[in-house]
């Protein structure tokens, strides 16, 4: 069953994250410990990224990505720490940043210390640390702070830079999607909560779950998506998770046309009796990994893959329709 | 060649007829027919005192390192003897290193060429040639130099992914297209040119690459060589995959999965991506060596 939903969040304001770029500025130390921060950063657009960084750019652009500040502090005789800010067009394109690896240490930036935020099942971290990286999200700024080589006095200066690029800015909530994913499934999957991305592109999607060398899905910039894994509870027998993906198009048509595709490319078994254009359609069938299904509603397409049996394929798309009748009632 | 690469899904890799479909791919079929049995080597030199404090490079046991593996790649008895079974003083030998995140050590291309000037190629024929195509077309020979790394559109970012700009389009080598990306190595401004292959695996990134996170990567110490590219990829692989079985306590498998690896062979030709063909020659360091 659905637990620990806290349904939908407050809407979200129409244009949030469309600041003026001098506005969302960070002011970072010009010294942290011994490194001198160096007189002016590099800006980097979506057109020059991939020569800043041919091969991961695509990461970056997959979100709505608006802008790159490249900052470096150097110090005599230790490593240089780079920061890079990442100017997002949406605290939710940030936060799925930050999503694709939950891993490392839960790091608290604000003084209360709420910000850690591993206490509640729905609160994910907005800082992880580990072996000289530091990752965060702050409303629509995602950085990473790097010291290659760690040592006690790059980590303190490491998480000094964090603090400050993170003071002052909102406490912006997960997205939407990813808050409505179910907490657990009947009759024992738990959503595992260091396993939930939300993204936009077939390209974050593969390196998270693999799915087909195209973009089957037709995901894009104008979509947004959660998947998730869903672990058995079952003790003794190691069993593979169940994936939830949950994608949220556009318009209903661009959903249609979505599923089709997926149809004919991943289910082509399917293709001939797939139904033209319905309003809406459910379908679970087995395959060589388990049960997929996967059921269209409105703008939102639910699927479920490597399901156990067909009945907890069903579980699975009951929640999700749950989750799009959600989506559907609160569309801005 | 064909421009097609086959859409592979996740349940052709289920189904294990990932091979068939590539090998179903057009330019693959003329070839298939006449292969015989084939067999490659690959030459695995660790040693644990390559990297010291701070991850820094010790020059003089990286030099022993590259001697160690250059003459056993070339089955010579000497160094010099090695680099000139593989270059003529006559050839403009092209250093194609990984120019940045994650970068080739400096000190390892540094080490390739001083050996290469000391083997009689006169320094005026080195040239660092990664870049366009106009890199490669100037060289007679080349040395492919990349440093080993998990890469997170490719699965794997090593040997086949640093040619990527020899084509001339990168970006059509990006997303979907990534498979072909052996087709770059049959280009004729490169085919043939290759005569080894040395992989820095100094210190390895087995997750998130190409932009370097230090909780995945690992003092491996190793240099990795061979003649035969997909074999030293696949080689390559199989350690990227053990570190991250060790790291998880469980498979965690690459995704996406290195497409490029297999289609190398099955679609392009280029080499063995099958271990069972591979004889790997190690020395040195034996701990956690993962292959």
């Amino acid at each position: 069953m659905h637990q620990g939903h806290p349904g939908p969040g407050p809407a979200r304001q129409p244009g949030a994250g469309r600041r003026d770029p001098a506005e969302s500025s960070v002011r970072l130390p010009a010294t942290v410990g011994s490194w001198r921060l160096k007189d002016q950063p590099r800006i980097i657009t979506s057109k020059t990224i991939f020569d800043y960084m041919d091969g991961a750019g695509e990461l970056y652009i997959g979100y709505r990505f608006r802008q790159l500040e490249v900052h470096e502090y150097t110090s005599k005789g230790t490593e240089d720490i780079l920061v890079e800010l990442y100017w997002m067009a949406s605290s939710d394109d940030a936060f799925g940043l930050l999503s694709g690896d939950w891993g490392g240490e839960a790091i608290s930036l604000k003084p209360s210390g709420a910000a850690a935020g591993a206490s509640s099942a729905r609160v994910w971290p907005r800082a992880l640390y580990g072996a000289g990286l530091l990752r965060l999200w702050a409303d629509n700024l995602y950085a990473r702070v790097l010291s290659q080589t760690e040592t006690d006095a790059s980590r303190k200066a490491v998480l000094e830079i964090g603090r400050v690029i993170a003071a002052g800015r909102r406490d912006s909530p997960p997205p939407r999607l990813a808050l409505m994913m179910p907490g657990r499934v009947e009759p024992s999957f738990s959503l595992q909560r260091d396993r939930l991305c939300f993204l936009r592109s077939y390209l974050v999607l593969n390196s998270v779950y693999f799915l087909a060398s195209s973009n089957i899905l037709d995901l894009g910039l104008d979509a947004e998506a959660a998947i998730a894994s869903y672990k058995p509870s079952t003790q003794g027998v190691r069993k593979s998770p169940v994936r939830l993906l949950v994608i949220r198009y556009p318009s209903a048509d661009a959903g249609r046309k979505a599923l089709g595709h997926f149809i004919r490319t991943y289910l082509p078994e399917k293709k001939a009796t797939a139904p033209p254009v319905p309003g809406g359609s459910r379908e679970m069938l087995k395959i060589e990994d388990g049960w997929v299904g996967y059921s269209l509603s409105g703008s939102s397409l639910s699927l479920v893959f490597e399901c156990p049996t067909r009945e907890i394929a069903s579980n699975f798309l009951n929640q999700a329709t749950k989750i799009a009748g959600g989506m559907e009632e609160s569309h801005e | 060649m064909s421009d097609e690469i086959t859409i592979l899904t996740r349940r052709d890799f289920v189904r294990g007829s990932v091979a068939g479909a590539l090998a179903a791919s057009l330019p693959a079929l003329a070839w298939q027919q006449k292969r015989g049995p084939r067999s490659s080597t690959v030459v695995l030199v660790r040693n644990q005192k390559a990297l010291g404090t701070g991850n820094s490079v010790d020059v003089a046991v990286l030099k022993q390192m590259l001697t160690d593996t250059v003459t056993r790649v070339a089955k010579a008895s000497s160094e010099r003897e090695a680099w000139r079974s593989l270059f003529k003083p006559e050839d403009i030998v092209g250093l194609v290193a990984t120019p940045h995140l994650n970068p080739t050590h400096k000190e390892l291309v540094e080490a390739v060429r001083a050996a290469l000037k000391e083997a009689g190629i006169p320094v005026g024929n080195l040239r660092s040639a990664q870049g366009g195509p106009d890199q490669a077309r100037a060289c007679t020979s080349l040395i492919a130099l990349p440093a080993l790394k998990a890469h997170w559109l490719t699965g794997l970012g090593t040997v086949l992914k640093n040619y990527i700009t020899y084509s001339g389009s990168p970006s059509s080598y990006h997303d979907q297209n990534n498979a072909k990306l052996g087709e770059i190595w049959n280009m004729p401004h490169v085919k043939g040119k290759t005569r080894l292959v040395l992989v820095d695996a100094l210190r390895p990134l087995c997750d998130k690459g190409p932009q370097p996170d230090p909780r995945y990567m690992w003092n491996y110490c190793g240099l990795i060589a061979g003649t035969d590219p997909v074999a030293v990829e696949t080689v390559c692989l199989k350690i990227i995959e053990e570190k991250r079985r060790a790291i998880r306590g469980e498979p965690w498998p690459l995704s996406p999965p290195p497409l490029c690896v297999a289609a190398a062979d099955l679609t392009y030709n280029l080499g063995t991506s099958k271990l069972s063909e591979i004889k790997i020659e190690r020395f040195g360091w034996e701990q956690d060596s993962l292959v």
